[in-house]
C-alpha cells in the first residue's frame, strides 16, 4: 500500500511526466493557451492513460510474454492505443453527446499523445505489477494535467496584464512558463525516489 | 526461425478489426434520417441512413459541394446553411466562419453528422460562377462586377472606364513608340511613370486594352516593381538613407524633420505633390552620412539646421 502511494505521489510530482521527462509538448503547448481547452485536454488524457494502461498490460503479460514476441510491444501498443481511442469516442458520440462536446473532439489529438504511449512502455521498464501500473497512469496523468492546467492558468493571466513582448507571445511564453515550473518541481526531487 | 510475433499482431490486428467493425455496426446507427435541400427555390427531400456526414451524402445524391480539402474541415470551401437538426457548431469551424455566417447557421457540411432529420440550404454563389465558366462567358480583359437581378440571375457588367482626352493623347503618343518591341509593358509604364510621376488607374486600363495585354498581368508589372507607384509622388522625391552608418549619424531625426517640415509621414506626399519623403536603405556613400537624395542629387553631412533651406531650395525652382 505504501509503495503504491510512492509510486502515485512520484508520478506527480518527482517523475512529472510532462516537467521531468518533456513528453507530450505538442498538446502542451498547443493547448496551454486557455484554461478551459487545458482543461477539457487533461481530462481525456487521464481517461484514455488509465484506460490503455489497463488493457496493455494484460497483452504484454498475458500475450506478448509468453509466445516470446515481446520485442513488437511498441506496435502492439500503438494499434491497441489508436482502436481504444476510436471505440471510446464511438461510444460517447452515441451515449453522450454533451460529454463529446466538451472533450470528444479532443481525442482524436490524444492518439497521436506521446504520453499515453509513454505510459505503458514505462510500466513494462519498470516492471509493475498490474495494481502498480493503474495507479501509476493515473498518477502520470494528473502530473500532466498539473502541468498543463498551471502553465495554461499563468498564461492566462499573464495575457491579461498584457506585458508579455510580441515576440514571445504563444509558444514563446509557454516555454519559458513550462521551464520555470520544471525547475520548481525539481524542489520535490529528495521526496520519493522511485526506480 | 520464431513465427509468433508474426503471428501474434496478426491476431491481435484481426481482434481489434474485428471489434471495431462490431462497434461501428451497432454504436454508429441513427436510423432513417430526412435531409431536406433547397437550393435555388428548388426543394428536394431525400432519405438516408444515419450516421455519415452530411457532405458525403450530399455529394452521393449528385450536389457539387466544393471540398478540396477531402472533408477534412482545412479548406473550408464546404459551406452550408443549415436550417434544423445537426447541432451545434464544433471548435474547428468556428475558424472559417465570419459572424455572420456564425448567425445565419453556416455549417462546414464535411463536419455536420447526420444524426436526426436535417434542413439545410446551399448558397448558389458557386453555381453563378460555374455557370459562367460553363458558357464561356468568362473574359480575362473585362471588369468584372456582378449584379443579381431579380430572378437571381448574375450578369457580367463592364465598368465604364474614363480616360481623359489629353491623358490619352500623351499615352498613346507612348505606347505608338514602344508598340513593335517584344514586351513592350515595361517601357511604356516606366514612360507613363515618369510622366505622371505615378501610374493612374484608369491609364492602367487603357494602356491593358491598347497592348491587348490582360489586366491581371498589368497590374501584377505595375506593382512589383519599386520604380512604379500606383500614388500619386511628388515632384521632387526625397529619399533619406536609413542605413546603419547613416542611423549611427542620426538619419532618424532627420526624417523627423522632414515629416515636421513638410508635415507628411514618411511614404507619403505633400498636397500640392511637390515632395514625397520616403527612408531607403544604403546608397552607397557612407563617407556623407548623414546623407540624403532629392531626384537625383545628393547632399551629404546634412544636419537638421540644413533641411529648411533644402527644402526651399527646391520650392524656389518652382516659382
Amino acid at each position: 500500500m505504501g509503495y503504491l502511494l510512492m509510486i502515485f505521489l512520484a508520478a506527480i510530482l518527482t517523475h512529472n511526466i510532462a516537467l521531468t521527462y518533456l513528453l507530450g509538448m505538442c498538446p502542451f503547448v498547443a493547448l496551454a493557451r486557455n484554461l478551459k481547452t487545458a482543461f477539457g485536454m487533461s481530462i481525456a488524457v487521464i481517461f484514455v492513460v488509465t484506460l490503455t494502461a489497463a488493457i496493455n498490460w494484460p497483452i504484454y503479460h498475458l500475450i506478448l510474454l509468453p509466445t516470446g514476441s515481446e520485442l513488437i510491444y511498441y506496435i502492439v501498443f500503438i494499434v491497441v492505443i489508436a482502436a481504444s481511442v476510436q471505440f471510446v469516442e464511438m461510444v460517447m458520440e452515441r451515449f453522450f453527446p454533451p460529454l463529446q462536446a466538451a472533450f470528444g473532439i479532443f481525442l482524436p489529438l490524444i492518439t497521436v499523445n506521446c504520453v499515453v504511449l509513454a505510459v505503458s512502455l514505462f510500466l513494462v521498464l519498470r516492471e509493475y505489477t498490474y495494481i502498480q501500473s493503474l495507479v501509476f497512469a493515473i498518477g502520470s496523468a494528473i502530473g500532466w494535467m498539473i502541468a498543463i492546467v498551471v502553465v495554461a492558468a499563468i498564461n492566462e493571466k499573464l495575457n491579461l496584464v498584457g506585458d508579455v513582448p510580441k515576440g514571445l507571445k504563444g509558444p514563446g511564453i509557454i516555454f519559458i512558463i513550462a521551464g520555470i515550473l520544471a525547475l520548481a518541481f525539481m524542489g520535490f526531487g529528495g521526496m520519493v525516489a522511485i526506480k | 526461425m520464431n513465427f509468433a510475433p508474426i503471428i501474434i499482431m496478426n491476431v491481435i490486428l484481426l481482434v481489434i478489426t474485428i471489434l471495431l467493425s462490431i462497434a461501428d455496426k451497432f454504436l454508429v446507427t441513427y436510423g432513417k434520417c430526412k435531409i431536406t435541400v433547397t437550393q435555388e427555390d428548388e426543394h428536394k427531400e431525400f432519405v438516408v441512413e444515419g450516421g455519415n456526414y452530411l457532405h458525403s451524402e450530399l455529394i452521393s445524391h449528385g450536389y457539387h459541394i466544393q471540398a478540396s480539402c477531402g472533408g477534412k474541415a482545412t479548406c473550408g470551401y464546404c459551406k452550408v446553411m443549415v436550417k434544423s437538426g445537426g447541432g451545434s457548431m464544433l471548435p474547428t469551424e468556428e475558424v472559417f466562419m465570419s459572424k455572420e455566417e456564425k448567425k445565419a447557421g453556416t455549417r462546414l457540411s464535411c463536419q455536420v453528422k447526420v444524426k436526426e432529420d436535417i434542413e439545410i440550404q446551399i448558397p448558389d454563389f458557386f453555381s453563378t460562377v460555374r455557370n459562367i465558366v460553363k458558357n464561356q462567358m468568362y473574359d480575362p480583359k473585362v471588369d468584372w462586377q456582378f449584379i443579381t437581378d431579380v430572378q437571381g440571375e448574375s450578369l457580367p457588367a463592364l465598368k465604364k472606364i474614363k480616360v481623359e482626352q489629353n491623358q490619352q493623347d500623351t499615352v498613346l503618343d507612348i505606347i505608338n513608340q514602344y508598340r513593335d518591341l517584344e514586351g513592350p509593358l515595361v517601357p511604356v509604364l516606366q514612360k507613363v511613370n515618369d510622366t505622371f510621376n505615378y501610374l493612374p488607374e484608369n491609364l492602367l486600363h487603357y494602356i491593358a486594352e491598347e497592348l491587348d495585354i490582360p489586366k491581371s498581368h498589368v497590374y501584377r508589372i505595375a506593382t512589383f516593381y519599386n520604380a512604379f507607384s500606383l500614388k500619386p509622388k511628388g515632384k521632387y522625391k526625397i529619399a533619406i538613407c536609413m542605413g546603419t552608418a547613416c542611423h549611427v549619424k542620426g538619419a532618424a531625426g532627420l526624417m523627423e524633420t522632414f515629416e515636421n517640415e513638410l508635415s507628411i509621414n514618411e511614404g507619403e506626399t505633400t498636397e500640392d505633390l511637390l515632395f514625397s519623403l520616403e527612408g531607403v536603405r544604403c546608397i552607397g556613400c557612407c563617407g556623407l552620412a548623414p546623407v540624403l537624395l532629392v531626384n537625383e542629387d545628393v547632399h551629404g553631412l546634412v544636419t537638421k539646421d540644413r533641411v529648411p533651406q533644402i527644402i526651399e531650395m527646391y520650392r524656389k525652382k518652382e516659382i
